[in-house]
């Protein structure tokens, strides 16, 4: 459940990363310096020719689906689940990461939705490890 | 849990009114398309590969080259554009004796400038530069202190009979501003420190002085007088 909420909020502000970068919503909520703008500005804002903001979104959403099917009681393996959003996750902690090395000495500006993104990825991954671990502990759930 | 015996559907319903009100905030925060945001430091990284052009009037070979370093938000250069530009145009473009050059240079702390830059350069691309130009300055007070530009932007762009499909697809794509980028770093680069500046071919006229009408004839005949008597000294002007 815990996982579920933490990806609806990466959903929602990787969207509105997204929507900022498509140029369909106006100026962002992020302090005087315009750092998000800034960094959205950027030709790091792109990725293989996509918007960062698009995989966020992509991952975000497969990582939701996950938690909710995990949800779904005995029709589902809980653990296999569980292994599956700790290892995409996991690589968004990694894409995370490389990110936060660009704002902070490539681009350097720091970008506080793509941070709060940062923080909920984390979470998701800490989360979901917490649980595996959990799960091997008690197999019988 | 599902497995333990309990309803999700409480569950389900918090996760709906987090959804309903994340997509609530995101509506209310957005606004027209976004504008990018240009720093003089940025210029000092990474200068645009790219020949900053302005937009010109008159013909290239004329003896005499004006640029103009002006923000389309700064109260100087709409003065200037109100009062002395309209007598540049009609009287000394046409004389074949200047080629006059607007050059992009939107300051650091002017929040709309980078929005009014963009819909100038994309009326540019429909041939109507001039005419955007003109009315972003007449309108300063309005569009400068709009919480969202765009709307009236786009406003402006109807009244002088832009296509506004096009007008907001080249907005939202921000196709010229690289080249409105690299005009602001040439600025920069050639000591640009406010708005309007002119150079005279390729002279900065001193900081803080705007030119009157006559001011420019007499420089401009000037030159040319030099141009005729001493031609090599008149090129090292």
């Amino acid at each position: 459940m815990a996982v579920a909420v933490l990806a609806l909020g990466g959903v929602l502000v990787s969207t509105y990363l997204l929507l900022y970068k498509l140029g369909v919503i106006g100026s962002m909520v992020c302090g005087a310096a315009n750092e998000c703008e800034r960094v959205q500005a950027s030709r790091y804002s792109t990725f293989l020719g996509f918007p960062v903001a698009g995989y966020g979104v992509g991952g975000y959403v497969v990582l939701l689906a996950l938690a909710l099917w995990g949800l779904q009681g005995a029709r589902v393996s809980r653990p296999a689940v569980t292994g599956w959003l700790a290892g995409l996750s996991a690589l968004g902690v990694v894409f995370s990461l490389y990110l936060l090395y660009l704002e902070l000495f490539v681009i350097h500006a720091i970008c506080r939705w793509c941070s709060v993104s940062g923080v909920l990825i984390l979470a998701i991954c800490a989360v979901s490890i917490g649980g595996l671990l959990s799960a091997r502990r008690s197999p019988a759930r | 849990m599902a497995e333990a015996g309990r309803s999700l559907k409480p569950f389900y319903l918090v996760l709906g009114g987090i959804a309903v009100v994340g997509a609530v905030l995101i509506a209310v925060f957005g606004g027209g398309p976004s504008m990018p945001v240009l720093a003089s430091s940025d210029c000092q990284n990474q200068l645009p590969g790219i020949t900053p052009k302005g937009v010109a009037l008159g013909p290239d070979s004329a003896p005499v080259r004006i640029d103009e370093y002006s923000d389309f938000e700064c109260p100087w250069c709409a003065r200037f554009a109100i009062l002395t530009e309209p007598d540049v145009r009609q009287r000394l473009i046409p004389s074949g004796k200047v080629r006059w050059r607007y050059m992009n240079f939107p300051l650091d702390g002017h929040p709309n400038s980078p929005a009014a830059h963009l819909v100038a350069a994309c009326a540019l691309e429909q041939g109507k530069f001039w005419e955007m130009h003109d009315l972003l300055y007449m309108n300063q007070n309005e569009w400068a202190e709009a919480q969202n530009p765009m709307r009236l932007l786009m406003q402006y762009a109807n009244r002088i009979g832009l296509d506004a499909d096009s007008l907001r697809a080249c907005v939202t794509a921000k196709r010229p501003w690289q080249e409105i980028q690299a005009e602001k770093c040439e600025g920069i680069r050639l000591g640009v420190g406010g708005t309007p500046t002119f150079f005279v071919n390729g002279r900065k006229l001193p900081d803080n002085e705007i030119p009157a009408f006559d001011d420019f004839t007499h420089m401009v005949d000037s030159i040319i007088a030099a141009t005729a008597s001493h031609p090599a000294a008149a090129q090292r002007r």
